[in-house]
């Protein structure tokens, strides 16, 4: 009998070793109860219908008034979908599935989700077959969390710009839309696709050649503001022949042999660059002192 | 001479590199921030232009500061991390 209860003992801690836990602290706000109550009080017909007999003040107040409410949903969902990615990969108990993720397909609160849903549901196929499931998400997932936290973020700072204005320029109709696009944008899917864009844009910028890069001392505040001062002075005396004159005689300074004054355009465009380029290089009041002396000095 | 002016940065945070473009701004504007092998490099268009309004580099995706516009978004190596940001002009 002793033996037993030690065997059984044994059993229970083990299977206790396979419970979840939760990363993340209960929220105050449960998704369901939110998404129902945001849903019921805000239909999106309802709104449409709603906003027509308001004038612009009140459409404001009301549109901006909507879309706290379905922020707040969406962010609730977002945070559930979140507890329940962290406690699958704790408990060690995940089970694969699209349906997972709650946020995309039939889940969706938007059935009509841009094209971020149908770009990702290709997305997935691939990286789905190729990707190690447990690899996938004991060592990917924190980077995944955080492209879907700065995809987000961009929406939503758009809709919050958006926000700012009146109804008329931002309208309820666009703000369901980027509701939307918001809702979509915490996608795993989305995520792993942006992942293989990362790396295509890596490689490429791997690529990068700085051979035709130069390097430049960077001059004190007032040798570049002094240097800066010059360069615009000489461009706005171009229009008379004395000006055209100086620059002329800077361009040669700057090393370009033979400029005379002139009133072509590309001409004088070239000399306008060679007298920057050797402006920028320029980095003490002694030295620009010697190159304006050089250009300014009696012909 | 249509050619861009690409020059390196050598500071190390994104506000001395704007404070660094800015002052490259001669008779040209920034169009592009690039990094590769942790050195930054910054693009500018030779369009003759002479423009006001200091630059701003923020990471992305950012929020544009009051009253300034977009520039460009690039990349680049700030006090040891690869960053994509973007960057704006302050209206003056």
């Amino acid at each position: 009998m002793k033996h037993r209860l030690t065997a059984l003992a044994l059993g229970c801690a083990a299977l206790a070793g396979c419970a979840s836990f939760d990363g993340m602290p209960e929220p105050i706000f449960a998704a369901k109860a939110t998404v129902d109550d945001v849903t019921q009080t805000f239909p999106f017909d309802g709104v449409v219908m709603a906003m027509a007999g308001k004038e612009a003040g009140p459409r404001k107040i009301y549109r901006n008034r909507v879309a706290a409410s379905y922020l707040m949903a969406i962010d609730a969902r977002y945070f559930e979908f979140r507890r329940r990615l962290s406690r699958n990969v704790k408990g060690g108990n995940l089970g694969f599935d699209i349906a997972l993720l709650g946020l995309t397909g039939t889940a969706a609160m938007f059935e009509k989700a841009a094209d971020e849903l149908a770009a990702a549901a290709t997305g997935v196929a691939g990286a789905r077959a190729s990707l190690n499931r447990e690899l996938y998400f004991e060592r990917t997932l924190p980077a995944l969390i955080g492209l879907m936290d700065a995809q987000r973020l961009e929406v939503r700072t758009a809709i919050l710009r958006g926000l700012k204005e009146s109804e008329d320029r931002y309208t309820v109709q666009e703000l369901f839309a980027d509701l939307a696009r918001y809702e979509a944008a915490a996608s795993l899917d989305g995520a792993i696709q942006k992942v293989s864009q990362i790396a295509g844009v890596e490689a490429a910028k791997a690529e990068l050649d700085f051979s035709d890069t130069i390097e430049l001392c960077e001059a004190p505040d007032d040798v570049a503001e002094a240097r800066m001062a010059y360069a615009k002075e000489l461009h706005l005396g171009r229009t008379t022949p004395a000006g055209q004159a100086r620059n002329a005689r800077a361009a040669v300074v700057a090393g370009l042999a033979g400029a005379e004054p002139t009133t072509d355009a590309s001409a004088y465009a070239a000399q306008q660059q060679a007298i920057a380029d050797a402006l920028l290089e320029i980095c003490t009041a002694e030295t620009l002192a010697t190159f304006k002396q050089q250009v300014d000095q009696d012909p | 001479m249509s050619e861009d002016r690409k020059v390196f940065l050598n500071n190390k945070t994104l506000e001395g590199m704007a404070r660094e473009a800015k002052k490259l701004e001669v008779a040209s504007s920034l169009s592009g921030l690039q990094t590769s092998g942790g050195r930054n490099r910054a693009i500018f268009k030779r369009d003759g232009s002479y423009p006001d309004g200091e630059l701003v580099f923020l990471p992305s995706p950012a929020v544009p500061p009051a009253g300034a516009t977009k520039i460009c978004d690039g990349r680049l190596t700030a006090e040891g991390q690869a960053i994509d940001i973007t960057a704006f002009r302050r209206s003056v």
